[in-house]
């Protein structure tokens, strides 16, 4: 579809996705602790498999 | 260019996603929870991944094969269901930049140490958008042309590991705990056994549909037993002690192979086939969250997200896990689990939209 006729949605879109990669990517270069992903499911995952399997 | 697959082609990737993101690191995965039984763990692995793939089949067949994204929308609605297609994208570009960085991590480590990993990272990450950018249909045409020697390559190498097995190292076979056994299994079970259902979003695209369940499972039995040989290759020829202590121990065995002096340091012949399977499995995650960004903003298109969704992979590649160490033990531990949870999510929606009737309705409500 040419720009001229996106949609809000898609412009909304667009604009979310380019600011959230761009901003992740800041937060890797400046060592910035944004969307910690990692450590929300290690915290969530992590006991479950010590449980199972025990550990530290 | 009309997104029409073939079965033939939708298999060769199923096994090339499948094989060559654990051939270089299954031995050493199964091996350190079960010894020399390793090759056990990852058969356990691919039957109970068998299992819950052909549940989730049994029910995605219901639907008759539609797009993922749209399913999830018709059944859960507007709301919810953009959420689980959120998720699903999610964990398809989470899944891309850990297949990057894995790459990145080998080339360093392995192939050309003291090189920069955003070499690999960023030159891989190139060649998959500009594949994206070109459609659906390219990845399987380039993957279904690359297969033959793919297999040629890997076949080859784990012939001439024949060379230096020893049944001693395997023994005594059963001696491993079950519990062990499992846990060896538990890792290749998220990585990739679960991981694969991320092509379903692919079933749509399939020109032919009858017998798509038997073609994927097919693909994910043929994959998970190449798996499970080369497990017991390896632990054959170098035994539990050294496999369990290295990161690519497929990569490892090869190097010390020679015979008739012309024949050394092939290893190489297993690299190349797990970089190009690598980049068609990291293009595969790439081209699903595509297809969701495509979906949830209801665009024509997903060209204008190939180049943020770029950044952002390769900003995840390494903002992930600061270190290698990091990024096994997050495998090792989490990344089953992880995994189930999506799958579990998943089963349940298509579950409630069985129910729910949902399944008899036309496409459009």
């Amino acid at each position: 579809m040419k720009k001229a006729n996106r949609t809000l949605k898609e412009k909304v879109v667009i604009v979310i996705v380019w600011f959230f990669s761009v901003g992740y990517a800041i937060g890797y270069l400046y060592d910035l602790p944004i969307f910690p992903v990692t450590s929300w499911l290690k915290a969530i995952y992590e006991p479950i498999y010590y449980g199972l399997f025990g550990g530290p | 260019m009309n997104t029409q697959l073939s079965r033939y082609q939708f298999i060769a990737v199923v096994i090339n996603f499948l094989i060559f993101s654990s051939i270089l690191m299954a031995p050493a995965i199964t091996v350190v929870a079960a010894k020399q039984d390793g090759w056990l763990s990852m058969l356990l692995a691919l039957v109970i991944g068998l299992l819950l793939m052909a549940l989730y089949l049994f029910m995605f067949k219901k639907y008759n094969y539609p797009s993922l994204f749209e399913l999830m929308d018709r059944i859960a609605g507007k709301w919810i269901g953009t959420l689980v297609n959120l998720l699903i994208i999610f964990y398809a570009l989470h899944l891309a930049a850990m297949v990057v960085r894995n790459l990145s991590n080998f080339m360093v480590s392995s192939v050309v140490p003291y090189s920069h990993p955003w070499i690999y990272q960023v030159l891989t990450l190139i060649a998959v958008a500009y594949a994206a950018a070109l459609g659906v249909k390219v990845i399987f045409l380039l993957n279904e042309m690359l297969f033959p020697f793919v297999v040629l390559f890997t076949m080859g190498s784990l012939l001439l590991i024949l060379r230096e097995f020893n049944f001693f190292e395997l023994k005594p076979f059963f001696h491993t705990p079950p519990l062990e056994v499992f846990q060896g299994a538990y890792v290749t079970l998220g990585f990739p056994f679960i991981e694969i259902l991320l092509l379903s979003a692919f079933l749509q695209f399939v020109e032919k549909k009858e017998k798509l369940r038997i073609v994927y499972l097919s693909g994910i039995t043929i994959g998970g037993m190449t798996l499970a040989v080369t497990v017991f290759l390896i632990i054959g020829d170098e035994g539990a002690y050294l496999v369990a202590r290295e990161t690519y121990p497929t990569f490892s065995v090869m190097r010390d192979i020679e015979f008739f002096t012309v024949f050394e340091r092939i290893e190489i012949l297993l690299a190349v086939a797990w970089l190009l399977g690598l980049f068609v499995k990291i293009t595969a995650c790439f081209l699903v969250g595509m297809l969701g960004l495509k979906h949830l903003s209801k665009s024509t298109t997903y060209k204008v997200y190939i180049i943020p969704i770029g950044i952002l992979v390769w900003a995840m590649s390494n903002h992930l896990h600061k270190t290698v160490m990091d990024f096994s033990n997050f495998v090792t531990t989490s990344w089953t689990f992880y995994w189930f949870s999506l799958y579990c999510l998943i089963i349940l929606v298509l579950a409630v939209g069985i129910l729910r009737k949902k399944h008899k309705m036309p496409a459009s409500q």
